[in-house]
Order: structure tokens, then C-alpha cells, then sequence
């Protein structure tokens, strides 16, 4: 591994560090701290204190940003987006902004994927779905139902607020292969179901090449749909709420920790582990909330109030 | 002033000194894995053929005495740090030139502010440029410890010395100077 001086600078960028107050901190001259910026590694005390006085991991500054591994964004159908540049762009951007999130030393590229799409693979998959999430027969899933198949399948369920360019309630990417599906929050209950469970099926698909054709992907939207027709057959799925209802009807923000918790717990658990790491403007961009119910999120998941 | 002391450098003193880890006069420390090493490592078996005899002279830091100086964290930093930093002399990562157990004793004499005695090239550059640590041979103890008017030298300890001639790694030249200047005797050829 090698010194990420660049990395260094941005952390004491974030932080709103000066030169000379990282050198007082350190314990070093500003001549010490220009050697860093300059690529030189610091000693391993000096390390140490920059560790604890950035809030790193140890070893954090020598990791190696390599670009990240973003798959080609998948919709749930609607029209033919995907060709379209400005959505693509908008989508782009958004998994930009949380790709930093997940690493490749946390996720295996070896993962189960399902080659076959026939209609007896539509069949076999909506009836692990179905049973995975415990179902019985002629009662649709919930939105939660599906926030918990999306959990066993350790898919990172990421809800927020999407630009108007992005239209559709649901898309799935690879990120460093992380299979992650962002949701509209604002999108009604039973239509985010679909959406998601028809992510979901992407989720198990081996990834569509960049340069796919508009009949290759027609194809897989056409076994996607097959799987969340039988996968949502029957009666009893949700009301007209929104997502967003359902995040935030509670009277404190820390009530929503514990839903975060409970229904997207990939996304917490990665969200728990960046806690220290996270200035709490970042911590409200990738919330997708204001800053003051941010800053009181961070607290109620690092443990500085009791819930 | 505390010392931590190396195992190599522990078979080299404990004939010189028994009382060495006994007497706090002397501040020796020694880590648990460190006993573990003398007394259970095979290659020092034939080497060393009278370590069982200094066996009941040593005595190992308990770790709830590095507890209380954030050991734990230090010694998490002090493998981090050896995964990144490379050696400059040999051009290898630390953590692949340096045992555990080395790492275990550059965390306890950060953590205690305690010097480290070594006679191992690579543990002594990673203790003292990383860890601004003070590394000192094992002749560079004795001398100190004769400084202090804690050991008498007599003919006995200096065949010890023989034996370091023969089959240990040559002490640094400035502390052999010291030891004859301290001694009056000629240092082993």
C-alpha cells in the first residue's frame, strides 16, 4: 500500500484543519507536516496522532483510492430512460456521491448469480422470494416484507429523495460489488414493492454489459417483470403511504435510527461504521435530511443519547 | 529509566545478571511473549542448554500494568503502521521483517516511555526512527548498569561475554569503547 497524501488533505480539508494547527496537534514542525503533503510517510507516533486526531481507522491514509467499480444503473422499466443522457447523467452523479461507502476489501467479486432466464427460473425465483420472506399463499408482500428479502439477500437498500430527471422509484447498481438499490422515499408503498422486488431480480442477474442492446435489455426487464408478477400475486399489500410517511412519522429523529436499523440494516450498518468518519453536512447529504435531524442522527447511532 | 528488554537480549543478560527482572534497581521488563519465547523455542534449546536454570530468575509485565497506558491502541497503531512503513534498509514492509512479538514490545515501551533493548538491526530502526524510542544494545546495558554501581564485574561474567563473541550479533563499537573504559578490561576478541 502505498502514502495517500491526497487522502490526508482531504481529511484535514473536511475537518477545517490548517497546516500549522494539524503540526501543533501532531506535536511536529510545519516543515514535518509540508513533508507529508510532499509524500513523505510520517513516523509511526506521528501516524498514530493522525489516526486519532482524524478519527481514521489505522492504516486508513495508506488505502488506496482506486476508482471505484460502479456497474451500469439498471430501471425499473420506465420508457426507454436508461439511453437517455441527462438520466444518466443525474445517476451518475448520485451514486458518485455514496460510492466512497463501499470498499473492495468488504465484498467479495465472487457472488451467486442466476444465469438462467426462462419462464421456469421466473417461476423458481418468485417462489424463493415468496418463502424467503415467509408468505403465504394469495398474500402479496409489504414494503417491509421486501425491505427484509432485500436484507437476507444482503442487498444495500439506500432510500432518498431522487432529482426530477430520475423518474423511475427504484435502480440497482453494483458498486465495488456491493449490489446496492437506491428507492424514492416519496414513491407510494405498493408501487416501491414491485420496483424493489424487480431490483432485486437485477440484484441476482449477472450484470448487463455497458454496451447492452436495447433488445438484450428488454429481455431482462421482460424476466424481472415475469418474477415481481408472481412474486406480488395476491391481495394485502400496503396502503397509499409513501415511504417518506413512513420514515418519518415519528416525533423524534431518533426514533428513525432504529427504523434505519430494522428495515435497511446493510445501509445502517455502513452508515454506523462511517459515524466518526463523517462531518455532519455529509452525514446530512447522504441522509437526505437537514443538518440539525443529522446531527441528531449521529448521536443517537454513536451512543450520545439513549433511545 | 525502564527497559524493555528483547529475548535475545534476555539470553544474553539474565547469566550476567539474575536479579535482572527481580531487582526494580535494574527497570527490566519483560512481555509475556517474550518468557513464552525463551522457554518454549526450540532453536534456543541447543544454543542456550542452561536457560532452564535462569527460568525461575525471569518475571513477565502483567498485561493489566500496560492496560492502564493504552497499550491496546498503541499496539493496534504500531501493526497498522508496520503493514505501511518500509524498512529503508532492506526495502521490505516492517510487519514482514518483524515477529509479533517484536511489535507487542515496541507497543509496551511506547506505551510504558520505556527504552527497548535489542540487538536486532530492524526492530531497533522501526523502535527509534518510527517510535522515537531509545534502542540500546545489550553491552549498553550493562554498561549502564555499571555506571550505576549495580553490577561488580569479575572473570565469571566476562567469559559470558566470550560466549557473546562467538555466537551473538557484535555490539556497537561505541559501548564496547564505554565497557573498557568502565572496566579496565580488554572487551573479547
Amino acid at each position: 500500500m502505498k502514502w495517500q497524501k491526497e487522502k490526508l488533505r482531504a481529511f484535514i480539508k473536511e475537518r477545517g484543519l490548517t497546516h500549522d494547527r494539524l503540526a501543533e496537534e501532531i506535536g511536529v514542525s510545519r516543515q514535518t507536516v509540508a513533508s507529508w503533503f510532499a509524500g513523505q510517510v510520517p513516523k509511526g507516533l506521528h501516524l498514530m496522532k493522525l489516526w486519532s486526531l482524524l478519527r481514521l481507522d489505522p492504516g486508513s491514509l495508506f488505502q488506496d483510492d482506486a476508482p471505484h467499480c460502479v456497474t451500469r444503473a439498471m430501471y425499473h422499466a420506465v420508457g426507454n430512460e436508461t439511453s437517455q443522457d441527462e438520466v444518466r447523467r443525474e445517476t451518475e452523479a448520485l451514486v458518485a456521491r455514496y460510492a466512497g461507502f463501499f470498499t473492495r476489501k468488504d465484498t467479495s467479486p465472487l457472488q451467486h448469480v442466476i444465469l438462467s432466464r426462462d419462464t421456469g427460473m421466473a417461476k423458481s425465483l418468485s417462489v424463493a422470494f415468496r418463502k424467503i420472506m415467509g408468505l403465504q399463499d394469495g398474500v402479496s408482500p409489504s414494503l417491509l416484507d421486501i425491505l427484509a428479502l432485500m436484507a437476507k439477500l444482503d442487498v444495500c437498500v439506500i432510500p432518498r429523495s431522487f432529482p426530477k430527471a430520475i423518474s423511475a422509484d427504484a435502480f440497482f447498481v453494483t458498486i465495488n460489488f456491493k449490489r446496492v438499490i437506491f428507492v424514492d422515499r416519496s414513491c407510494k408503498a405498493p408501487d416501491l414493492a414491485k420496483s424493489l422486488v424487480h431490483e432485486s431480480v437485477h440484484a441476482m442477474r449477472p450484470t448487463v454489459a455497458e454496451n447492452a442492446d436495447d433488445a438484450e435489455i428488454a429481455k431482462e426487464e421482460k424476466f424481472c417483470e415475469d418474477v415481481v408478477r408472481q412474486t406480488c400475486a395476491g391481495k394485502g399489500a400496503l396502503g397509499g403511504q409513501t415511504l417518506e410517511d413512513m420514515m418519518f412519522s415519528f416525533g423524534e429523529v431518533c426514533q428513525f435510527a432504529p427504523f434505519l436499523e430494522k428495515h435497511f440494516p446493510v445501509w445502517y450498518a455502513i452508515l454506523k461504521e462511517n459515524v466518526g468518519l463523517l462531518t455532519v453536512s455529509r452525514m446530512a447529504e447522504v441522509l437526505d435530511m437537514p443538518q440539525t435531524d443529522a446531527s441528531a442522527f449521529v448521536k443517537c447511532i454513536s451512543g450520545g443519547l439513549v433511545l | 529509566m525502564i527497559v524493555v528488554n528483547d529475548t535475545c537480549a534476555i539470553l544474553m543478560l539474565v547469566r550476567i545478571c539474575p536479579d535482572m527482572f527481580q531487582d526494580v534497581r535494574f527497570g527490566c521488563v519483560m512481555l509475556l511473549e517474550a518468557y513464552i519465547e525463551y522457554t518454549r523455542s526450540v532453536r534456543f534449546k541447543k544454543q542456550y542448554s542452561w536457560r532452564g536454570k535462569y527460568r525461575r530468575c525471569l518475571k513477565s509485565l502483567p498485561k493489566s500494568d500496560l492496560d492502564g497506558h493504552g497499550y491496546d491502541e498503541v499496539l493496534k497503531c504500531v501493526l497498522a503502521a508496520a503493514e505501511d512503513i518500509v524498512d529503508p534498509v532492506t526495502g521490505k514492509k516492517y510487519a514482514d521483517e518483524l515477529s509479533p512479538t517484536d511489535l507487542k514490545m515496541v507497543a509496551a515501551s511506547y506505551s510504558l516511555g520505556a527504552d527497548l533493548c535489542s540487538g536486532d538491526a530492524a526492530l531497533s530502526r522501526y523502535a527509534a526512527y518510527d517510535w522515537e524510542r531509545q534502542v540500546i544494545s545489550p553491552l549498553a546495558l550493562v554498561n549502564r548498569w555499571l555506571s550505576q554501581h549495580l553490577l561488580t564485574w569479575d572473570d565469571d561474567k566476562h567469559r559470558i561475554l566470550e560466549d557473546w563473541v562467538r555466537s551473538e550479533r557484535p555490539q556497537p563499537r561505541i559501548d564496547i569503547v564505554e565497557f573498557e573504559r568502565l572496566t579496565g578490561r580488554q572487551y573479547p576478541r
